[in-house]
This record gives structure tokens, sequence and C-alpha cells, in this order.
């Protein structure tokens, strides 16, 4: 069991190792496109792979480069896709926040706010008569926002769809807090109402992830959806700027460019503070060649 | 003879039979009239999965490109093309960023145009050209008795394509004029000779969108000085090859259509029908007899295209 948890957690670590070599990269200016990183949200795209069978289909949203990582063992597809070479997994066509791989199983990815929810309902009416396919679409709680969620949990509970909405909770929209720009959204009580299965993570620890992931899979396989919410905390540590006075600084999510402070050089400083990967790997024996190997493809990467 | 609503609903039942498990969904398609006959029989088609939804055109339009992302065909029915338009996103996001695959099953958007023109507030958008250029989606109109076979199998072919009826002409019997005569078929428009002479003069009239219906059915009325209608079921059009089938006798063309404002991808059309023309041409763009419009908006484009003789 031990050994299972930490290849977990190394396959966590390596997720986030690719997130830094790519965000040095775009400190460094060398990408056209807009970066969206996960930091901090690496255990559940790993509890996802691990939950996920072959003909599943996974729907992503424009923070997806967590689970582009887990799914896909190549990570230099992934980097050369970001620079739209031929290379990259989409051929260079689709960039970050549009990025699919249907080899691995993801179909379908939207930068659009909540857009991606109406495309996983197609899927899932497609697949519906051959079980056990089901369609997994990931999104954030700003997208639970958009009118088109509660379309898509009407018609996926009407057409009894095999589909899991998978909800990272990490109560930032841009720079906007939840608490600054909306009520808050019961998705308890609202799947209640449409008659969807509520799963609700209470801590981002991966036994409780993936044993909600396998719930929420078992009932969409009989045909009825079921979405669980995950909470996570997004790291980064990037402030700017806010208000009229240039002294007053706030946290943002760093949607609005690249973590300035964050340029590893080696296996410590991949982790932040009060960083779920960070207190896992103190309370597990991280096997020190592993280290050494990230601390390598660090450097020969970020050069 | 029959009614323009059989021959619709003909055409649909013909082309989803010959699908590998088509997903057809829609309000009302199972239900009541069926959408006053359009998709009666669907629910007693063997393969086809036939679903009434909720009123979510949003997310539904979402699905049909969902489900035909999958390999197997779709297809939207709406009742009221208007509603459409709560899915904009999806036509325009969604289907931009699948442009780079190749989506094979058929992906149809086919809805009931509302031209019947007094509806007012009720209906606000029957502008498919613009609707097309906007989506990058081609549009294909029932536009006739031998139009509308050919319009539905030309959507269904594979790539995301809007499909159009005209909700004005559903009970009316079609039938072609007595003095009209098929003479060439080009890249989604028929060539019709009105009048015995192989060689018409007077008037061209290229009929865009839904128009057509109303010039080819038996009680239209064709002003006496046209020569040849050109009635098209495709949007865009190459205007070139359109012009091509236009006879050198013809001295003046007419460019009709149903849309309820001059929109610009029409001005385009006639502007570049103007620039193509290499001989005397006037372009009289005249609106359908109960067409709203902007008012105005007739005279600018005449402006805009002046005229030549």
């Amino acid at each position: 069991v031990n050994n299972q948890k930490l290849g977990f957690l190394e396959e966590a670590i390596t997720i986030r190792l690719y997130q830094a070599v790519i965000n040095k990269r775009n400190l460094a200016g060398r990408y056209q496109i807009p970066i969206h990183l996960a930091v901090g949200h690496e255990l559940i795209a790993v509890a996802l792979r691990h939950t996920f069978h072959l003909s599943d289909s996974l729907i992503l949203s424009h923070r997806n480069v967590h689970y582009q990582l887990a799914f896909e063992p190549d990570a230099n597809s992934i980097l050369a896709e970001l620079d739209l070479e031929p290379e990259g997994i989409s051929k260079g066509n689709y960039g970050l926040m549009n990025m699919i791989n249907v080899k691995r199983r993801i179909v379908y990815t939207s930068s659009i706010l909540g857009n991606s929810f109406g495309v996983a309902c197609g899927v899932a009416l497609s697949h519906r008569d051959s079980r056990p396919a089901v369609v997994w679409v990931v999104a954030g709680d700003g997208a639970i926002e958009e009118g088109s969620f509660s379309e898509a949990l009407l018609i996926a509970a009407s057409m009894g769809l095999p589909i899991c909405f998978l909800i990272e909770d990490n109560e930032w929209s841009l720079a906007t807090h939840v608490s600054e720009r909306r009520v808050p959204v019961r998705l308890e009580s609202l799947c209640r109402a449409y008659g969807v299965e509520f799963i609700e993570i209470k801590n981002h620890v991966y036994e409780e992830i993936l044993e909600g992931m396998s719930r929420a899979r078992n009932i969409a396989e009989s045909c009825a959806p079921a979405l669980i919410q995950v909470p996570v905390t997004t790291l980064g540590g990037y402030f700017v700027s806010s208000g009229d006075s240039k002294s007053e600084r706030r946290f943002v999510n760093y949607h609005a460019g690249a973590i300035k402070a964050w340029k590893p050089e080696d296996f410590d400083e991949l982790f932040f503070e009060n960083d779920v990967l960070k207190t896992l790997v103190k309370q597990m024996q991280v096997r020190s060649d592993f280290k050494l190997t990230c601390t390598k493809e660090l450097v020969s990467l970020s050069s | 003879v029959t009614t323009y609503v059989n021959a619709i609903n003909a055409a649909l039942l013909s082309r989803l039979s010959s699908l590998q498990k088509p997903v057809v969904f829609g309000q009302n398609i199972a239900a009541g009239s069926r959408i006053g006959g359009l998709t009666a029989g669907l629910d007693e088609l063997g393969e086809a999965q036939v679903i009434n939804t909720p009123n979510c055109e949003n997310t539904l339009t979402a699905m049909t490109f969902g489900v035909a992302l999958t390999g197997r065909p779709a297809c939207f029915i709406l009742k009221q093309q208007d509603f459409l338009m709560l899915g904009v996103d999806h036509l325009v996001n969604t289907f931009n960023a699948l442009r780079n695959r190749t989506l094979e099953a058929p992906c149809v958007f086919l809805m009931v145009v509302v031209d019947s023109g007094w509806e007012g507030p009720q209906s606000g958008m029957n502008n498919i050209s613009s609707l097309s250029d906007l989506t990058g989606i081609p549009a294909y109109f029932a536009s006739g008795l031998e139009e509308t076979p050919q319009a539905f199998e030309a959507a269904f072919s594979g790539a995301p394509a809007f499909l159009c009826v005209s909700q004005a002409m559903f009970k009316r019997e079609l039938a072609t004029r007595d003095d009209c005569e098929l003479a060439a078929s080009g890249f989604g428009f028929n060539v019709y000779r009105t009048k015995a002479d192989k060689s018409p003069s007077g008037t061209a009239v290229i009929a865009t969108g839904l128009s057509g219906l109303q010039l080819l059915d038996k009680s239209g009325k064709a002003p006496p000085e046209v020569g040849c209608i050109l009635n098209t079921f495709r949007y865009p059009l190459d205007i070139q090859d359109l012009m091509r089938f236009v006879p050198e006798t013809i001295t003046r063309v007419t460019i009709i259509t149903d849309e309820k404002r001059f929109s610009h991808p029409l001005t385009s059309l006639a502007k570049s029908a103007f620039l193509v023309a290499s001989r005397s041409i006037s372009f009289v763009i005249r609106k359908q007899e109960r067409a709203w419009t902007i008012p105005g908006a007739e005279a600018e484009i005449l402006s805009i295209l002046g005229t030549r003789d």
C-alpha cells in the first residue's frame, strides 16, 4: 500500500516538475499562447488517471495541464504543443487551453468557461448504450456560474447520461474570490433539485479523492449522472497591485501570467508553503534517486 | 403535387434511414403534431435514437457537436430558428475548436425559418447568411421541390451544417410552375428557364435563402420579364460559378432574398456579382413582399452598388 501511495505521490510531483519547467519557460518569454498552470491540483489528476477506464472519455477546461501531464507519458509532446510545434500532442494546432489528446481519450477541451458541459453531454448520450463508458467533464467553481452548467445537469439527469461532473473548487476566478462575486452556491442542493448524485470531498487527501471518484464512476456507469466537488488550494503566491493604491497588493491565482517568484533549481524548491505535496513529501520517504532525477530534469529542461 | 411539409418530411426520413444509428433530438419531435408534420414518422425509424428534449438550446447545440464527435450522426431539430441563437457559443467557439479535426459524421442543425413575415418581435433572426458567415458553418435551404432533397443530402453529407426549411410554405402545395423547366445545376443551385425560348432575355433572378419557394411554387408570381431563375440552396455561394449560368442574352439581374434585413453577406454577394459581370448588367435587390427590413437599407445598398447599364 505504501509503495502504491508513494507511486501516486511521485506521479503528482512529476506533474509539478513539468509545470515548473513550463513556468520558467513562460517567464523567459518563450510562449506565444496563454499559459494556465494547475499548481496544487496534481493529486486530482493522478486520482482520475487511476479511476479512468480505457473506454471512458475526458473533457477538459482551460486549466487542464495537470490532466494532460497525468494522462500522457510523453511529457515532451505536451511541451512541444505549447511551442506550437508539429511534434506537439495536438500537432501544434491547439496550444494549451484547447489541448486534446484523442489517443488518451481526452476528446475535447475548451477555453470557454462552461462551454464543455454540453459537449460532454453529447458524448455521453452517444455512449449511453455502450456501457460501461463514462464521460468525465472537468470544470472549476467559476464555470458553474455559467447558465450552461444548470442546463447540463438537467439534460444529464433527464436523459440518464453516464457522466461525472468533476468540479475543482479553488474559490477563485481570476483575481476575484468567490465571496466577492456571488452568493455561495450549495451544489448539494442544486444536484438534489435535478436528481444528480452529489459527492463532496471534504479534504484534499488522495485516498478521499480516489474513493469519491470511484463512487462517482460507479453511479455514472449505471447511466445516472454524478457530481464530485473537490476542494483545492491553487498555489502560486503571485501578487499584483490592486485598487487605487499601488502599495495595496493581493493574492491572485496567477491567471494574470507566470508565477514570477517561482524559479525552482532543485527538488525542494518545487513546493510551496501550505502545499499538500510538501506535506506528503515530509510524511513519506521519497526515494533519493527520484529526487535526483527530478532535479536533473528540472535543470536540463529549463536551460 | 405534394405539400411542402410532406416533401421535407420525406427528405428527412430518407436521409436518416440511410445513416447508421443517428441521434435525433429536439422539442416535440416525437410528440403532438411533430412540429406540424415535419418530424412525423421519426419514432418509427428502426436505428435512430429519437429524443424529445427539455428546453435547453445551448446544451442541445453543444450536444449535436458532442454526438458527432464520437462518430455518430447527430441532428438537432428546432421549431424556430431564433432559439438556435441560445447556442451561439457552440456554433462559434465549439465549432472553432473542432475545425482542425475531421467530423466524419453528419452534424445537422435543422431549423424552421420563421419567414411568414409578420411575427415581428417574435422572430428577429432569419439572416441565415449572417449566421453562416459568423460561424463558418454552411447553410442549406429546402428552397423548392428539386432543391429539398438536394439540400438534405448535402447537409447530411458529413461536416456541420445548417438546414433551413420555410414555415410560411409548410401547408402549401408544391409543384414546379408550368412555364419553368430545369435547365442546369451548379454547386448549390439550380437554373430554370422560364420561357420556351432557349436564349432567354430580360431579367435573371437569383433567389437566395428560401425565397425561391415563392417563385417556383405553382401559385407564385414571377414578373413577366423574368427570363431565368437561379434558385440557390446553399450559402455561401460561389458567385463566379453562379454568374457562368446567367445567359449572355440576359441584361439585368435581380437578387431576391427572404432575409429580414439586408445583411452584409448578401450585399457582398450582389457587389461581387456586379464586379464579376463582364457585360452590362444592372442590379436591384428586391425585398420580398412582406419581409421586414431596416428602413432605408435598400436605398443604402443601391448606393453602394450603383447601377451600370
